[in-house]
């Protein structure tokens, strides 16, 4: 049942992921980015942690999609040349090689999943991890007042 | 208010001679809008008590199968409660409008016009759901769906009595916020998809209206998090027992009150649509079905974003109980009786905004939102932080 | 039953479709939607071995956590080195680039 329900979804997830790679619109490739995101956000439901789900649904489904749509629409680019024939074979090869490592691997075959709660994320989160996240926090800062700083018009 | 003359190619008749059905009927009126309440309480009641506790007294919940059909006839419900908001906020509104504005609105259709909505429902379903040659077909018919799901989500986070929740999320406040988030995409796709001016200038208004609100949004939606000390929805109305949130939260409640305005797009923030300005914005092109969804959204929206406000900050669903036990069903009811008659309130408090206002300029939008709104916003957080400390201290 | 191979398969798969991503794409916004891809195969791949692996202090789901932060800051700073670029060159394509050679 479970296994059903991760077959789908990972399918979904990858369907989209190649939409975003090869679709020649750039619109329908951010839409498609918002949609695999989205679903990501439901593995993480599976994986038995809401907290990373709904963070995972807040910024990267709904909020880096949205920014990407804006900039497009700023830079007024609707199409992107789609990748040539022989690159679509070495990166299907790349893939195929890579996964089937990984299944031959399979040396992780656990079985049982721990649920976190959102207090259990949030007490580590400003107890041993606090000085990453204080420097998240200080990254973010930067981010913000360099984006600021990047994209002002410089007065002549 | 005087009578007006009618006009002569009136299609309805006058059945009677004296008979004006310009003639206001204040009492039709609020006949007709107690029964709508009524109506949205019956089924608030069946679709959060009498099914659920219908499927866990028969135990069919248990099997994958009972689950389904839960799932299934749940949405239902939620999509009919969805749908009769819409209508009766729609009529409502366009009588209040009316009346701000010294006019008689709606008036032709079911008594006193109070069945306008059903109306307009049909003539949108009958007509053709129209697509410019230009368009990209798929994105163009995604983005009302997008924006209708949007509401939908939220729809299903918020608690209306005690126990009564389609989903207990144990993070419903940040769903809450990635749900209105979601909403977005509707406006900005919809607008981008159709290729025109008006469309492209929507879609620029509502992307930076949305994503700049939702800031303050968060941040006040957190702080009321902050100090009740949990995200989860049932739990913040349970932590307003004795003092409703808004004592203590002030600052943060009007926060939330301004950006959840300006999420809505109504009309002090209603650039993205600005029917004088941009013919409509993101949704000018829009037609039959497609223009219904962005409708139905957008009320569905009306009636959600007050709902917020009264579980955040006006005590959800708490109200005297004389003496109930509760736990039992009567007391439930009347607790979603309760919810409603506060949410009916904020709605008209929503509407009445709507209806007095003028619309905000681009520069001063931004301005409210970056310089006036996030440095309260973060000073509510602030201030939670320092009450729920003294709280737990106390 | 879901195993962590499965996981962490789906995240190697996602993470190869990403990769391809960077290396062909010629508009930079394709190519930062592509570096998201990337960072998320990432993200799967800790939270889901912190899931199974590490019930007490779940390390990786913070971590987790901590990459979605940094790929909205990366994110940002993109864009607006891009718009910059857009506005400098009036395109936003990598060959743009190319014309900083010095």
């Amino acid at each position: 049942m479970s296994l059903v329900a991760f077959a789908i979804l990972a399918g979904l997830i990858l369907a989209g992921a190649l939409v975003v790679v090869f679709s020649s619109n750039i619109v329908r490739a951010a839409v498609a980015l918002a949609f695999t995101f989205f679903l990501i956000a439901g593995l993480y439901f599976m994986l038995g942690s809401p907290m990373l789900a709904v963070v995972q649904f807040a910024v990267n489904a709904a909020a880096i999609p949205i920014l990407t749509l804006f900039i497009i629409m700023m830079t007024r680019s609707r199409s992107v040349r789609p990748a040539s024939g022989i690159f679509v074979l070495v990166a299907l090869a790349v893939v195929i090689a890579f996964a089937g490592g990984l299944w031959a691997y399979l040396g992780a075959a656990e079985t049982q999943v721990f649920p976190v709660s959102p207090e259990g994320i949030g007490l580590r989160l400003l107890s041993v991890t606090l000085f990453p996240f204080e420097v998240a926090s200080v990254l973010l800062l930067l981010a913000m007042v360099g984006a600021i700083v990047l994209a002002r018009r410089v007065e002549e | 208010m005087s009578r007006m003359p009618l006009p002569l190619d009136r299609h309805i008749k006058p059945k009677l001679v004296g008979y004006d059905p310009t003639r206001p009927r204040p009492g039709v009126e609020r006949l007709a809008y107690t029964l709508f309440f009524g109506s949205l309480w019956a089924l608030v009641v069946v679709a959060y008590g009498l099914v659920p506790a219908l499927f866990r007294s028969q135990g069919w919940l248990d099997g994958a199968l009972g689950f389904f059909f839960y799932a299934v006839i749940e949405a239902l419900l939620a999509f009919g409660i969805a749908a009769v908001v819409a209508l009766i906020l729609i009529v409502v509104l366009r009588k209040y409008l009316g009346k701000v504005q010294e006019r008689v609105g709606p008036m032709h259709y079911g008594p006193a016009g109070v069945l306008q909505t059903v109306f307009d429902a049909l003539k949108l379903l009958g007509k053709e759901d129209f697509a410019p040659a230009n368009v990209d077909p798929l994105i163009f018919r995604l983005a009302p769906a997008i924006t209708f799901v949007s509401a939908f989500l939220m729809l299903v986070a918020v608690p209306v009595a005690g126990g009564w929740v389609m989903a207990d999320l144990n993070v419903g406040l940040l769903f809450i916020v990635a749900a209105s988030t979601l909403g977005a995409y509707g406006v900005v796709l919809g607008g981008l998809a159709q290729g025109g001016k008006w469309g492209m200038l929507g879609a620029f208004r509502a992307g930076a209206q949305l994503v700049s609100y939702e800031v303050p949004l968060a941040l006040a939606l957190l702080a009321v998090g902050v100090y009740s000390g949990s995200l989860r929805l049932s739990d913040i109305v349970e932590h307003q027992q004795g003092l409703w949130h808004v004592v203590p939260m002030f600052i943060p409640f009007l926060v939330y009150l301004v950006a959840s305005i300006a999420e809505l797009k109504s009309t002090p923030f209603d650039l993205p649509e600005a029917e004088s300005e941009l013919i409509g914005g993101f949704n000018t092109e829009y037609s039959g079905m497609s223009f219904a969804f962005f409708f139905l959204a957008e009320f569905v929206e009306l009636f959600l974003l007050p709902a917020l406000v009264v579980v955040l900050f006006f005590g959800g669903w708490h109200g005297p109980l004389f003496g109930l036990d509760p736990a039992s069903f009567a007391a439930q009811a009347l607790q979603s009786f309760y919810f409603l008659v506060k949410t009916a309130v904020w709605v008209w408090i929503f509407m009445w905004i709507r209806a007095t206002l003028p619309r905000f300029r681009d520069d001063q939008l931004m301005d409210l939102a970056w310089k006036g709104l996030l440095p309260l916003a973060l000073f509510g957080l602030i201030l939670a932080a320092f009450l729920r400390m003294f709280v737990e201290v106390v | 039953m879901i195993t962590l191979g499965h996981y962490l398969t789906l995240s190697a798969v996602l993470f190869a479709i990403g990769l391809f991503g960077v290396l062909t794409k010629r508009n930079v916004i394709a190519v930062l939607m592509s570096v998201e891809i990337l960072l998320n195969a990432a993200a799967i791949a800790f939270a889901a071995t912190a899931a199974y692996r590490d019930p007490l202090f779940f390390s990786g789901q913070l971590f987790a956590l901590f990459i979605i932060v940094v790929a909205a800051a990366e994110l940002s700073i993109g864009f607006a080195i891009l718009l910059t670029l857009y506005r400098h060159a009036g395109s936003v394509s990598t060959d743009v680039i190319e014309e900083m050679r010095g």
